[in-house]
């Protein structure tokens, strides 16, 4: 057998060992390959770095353990920028298979930075009904959560003295493992005018680049990358807080030689594997049966 | 009898519908309490839904043991793994060994999420990547022009979106304060922000158009398929 016929007749597994060394090799031995952000990051950073200590974001984090590698990052980075700026955030979340997950980023980050439940962050949880959810927080959060994750009233919880609607919030963050930035834009921010910006996984990222050009999303953060990218603003502006509150380097950036290991593979092995085709091809029929 | 299964949805879902629709476009404060209340049925009624759904999956179950059907040793795990899951979630008395309450780190519920739920549900998402390297190596081939043109834009995506390929840039820029000839980053950005998102605006009014129409058929009673039987 020809190498072209040996290439284009690979054994499958051949590939998933390959794919899992070039994975596995960057995690136990790190490149540290240097991370660059993009303007659509850039933008949500800048767009939360310049509000005030004090402000109110809510963070509408709306994943899953399937793609807690690609956004968990980005909640805890943005956690922590709230948390070294000042801001006060409040995380709810829409999906059934996310508080637990969620829950752990918010005590993580809330301990790193000797934060106060109630005081200085909310964690409302989990709540069914996402279009339904949404209309509700704007007309007002505490008539949609009676409760908030640990089943004190929202009613007794000092920030909802200061902030009561989703109007009242000076920022809002989605971080989006489905279909729910295009119901948070139709039903909440755009008859508020509340300004967004978007973390979603690298698949569904296509889709907003539109909505960032019609400046009716702030930025996008797209998968790991874009989580590596805001991890990579976090540290570069707020690096002294980060240290002192003990810190660890972020899971997306250290992700990302994994990540640029296996792309590069992928791509090499599309253009070896269409050398073979064309190759083996050109030969025609007669000759690959010869 | 009739009315009420064929009827009544007819009129509840043209009085609902017309009344929301109108109410999002009237902002007074009594438009919006309306808009509350409609909501606030619209959650319960999700809930009664996430029991019809726990209905379904155990009766599903139920049966497929029952008619002992192939692959029916795997319903035993999954109604095992269902009831095991939702009790730990409601039983909030210290169990031996776990903390006392389902959302505290060391319940038996946080224990099973960490320590079940969140790896499984991971290692089937990274399952993918396996898959789409295999599939690209045996499936991604120039064969034509729209496949050519596919395969230059998904290498050099795949390439501007990670650090690696960042690096890597060749060339003087092709115009002034334009891209190098290889400069992936500036690539995969413009194909996004371009091509990409024209082709996406597109699809979405085109989408959005077709939500309003069946929402329209809906409200009207046109559209009848949501109450069973394929009228």
């Amino acid at each position: 057998m020809n190498w072209t016929k040996a290439i284009l007749n690979l054994d499958r597994r051949i590939i998933f060992s390959i794919v899992a060394l070039v994975v596995a090799w960057p995690l136990i031995s790190p490149l540290a390959l240097p991370v660059v952000a993009t303007p659509e990051v850039e933008a949500i950073f800048q767009g939360m770095d310049a509000l005030p200590a004090g402000s109110h974001v809510l963070i509408s984090a709306d994943f899953d353990p399937a793609s807690k590698p690609e956004l968990q990052p980005m909640l805890d980075a943005v956690l922590q920028h709230c948390f070294a700026k000042g801001i006060k955030p409040t995380i709810m979340t829409l999906w059934p298979g996310g508080p637990a997950l969620i829950q752990g980023s918010v005590e993580r980050a809330a301990k790193q930075f000797n934060k106060v439940n109630g005081t200085d962050f909310v964690f409302l949880g989990y709540k069914p009904g996402n279009a339904a959810v949404m209309r509700g927080m704007v007309g007002g959060v505490q008539n949609t959560y009676a409760n908030d994750h640990y089943n004190t009233p929202t009613s007794g919880i000092p920030i909802f003295q200061e902030v009561r609607k989703f109007a009242d919030y000076d920022y809002f963050i989605e971080i989006a493992a489905g279909a729910t930035v295009e119901p948070w834009l139709a039903y909440a921010v755009e008859p508020t005018k509340v300004p967004m910006g978007v973390s979603c996984t690298a698949v569904s990222a296509a889709q907003y680049y539109a909505f960032v050009q019609g400046k009716q999303i702030v930025g996008l953060a797209a998968g790991m990358k874009g989580s590596a990218e805001y991890e990579f603003l976090v540290r570069g502006s707020y690096s002294d807080a980060l240290t002192s509150a003990g810190v660890p380097a972020g899971a997306a950036t250290k992700g990302m030689d994994a990540q640029s290991l296996v792309h590069i593979f992928i791509v090499l092995s599309i253009i070896v594997a269409n050398l073979a085709y064309f190759i083996e091809r050109k030969r025609g029929p007669q000759r690959r049966s010869a | 009898m009739q009315f009420l299964r064929r009827q009544l949805p007819v009129i509840i879902a043209f009085v609902v519908g017309l009344s929301m629709w109108v109410l999002f476009y009237v902002p007074t404060q009594k438009s919006l309490e309306l808009q509350d209340g409609f909501t606030l049925w619209v959650r319960i009624i999700v809930g009664f839904a996430a029991v019809l759904g726990v209905l379904s999956v155990v009766n599903h179950h139920y049966n497929k043991i029952k008619a002992k059907r192939p692959g029916y040793a795997f319903s035993f795990i999954t109604l095992g793994a269902f009831l095991l899951m939702a009790l730990s979630g409601f039983i909030k008395a210290p169990l031996p060994g776990f903390a006392a309450g389902n959302n505290k780190p060391d319940s038996l519920h946080f224990w099973l999420y960490n320590n079940m739920m969140l790896p499984m549900q991971a290692t089937m998402f990274s399952i993918l990547a396996f898959f789409i390297a295999s599939a690209a190596f045996r499936a991604f081939r120039a064969r034509s022009m729209e496949a050519t043109v596919l395969l230059v834009a998904a290498c050099v995506t795949m390439l501007g979106r990670v650090p690696l390929g960042e690096l890597m840039k060749l060339g003087d820029p092709i115009f002034l304060g334009g891209p190098a000839p290889i400069d992936f980053p500036w690539w995969s950005s413009w194909l996004l922000n371009v091509p990409n998102s024209a082709a996406q605006r597109g699809i979405l009014l085109g989408v959005y158009l077709s939500q309003i129409a069946v929402a329209i058929r809906i409200i009207f009673g046109i559209e009848r398929t949501y109450m069973g039987g394929g009228d």
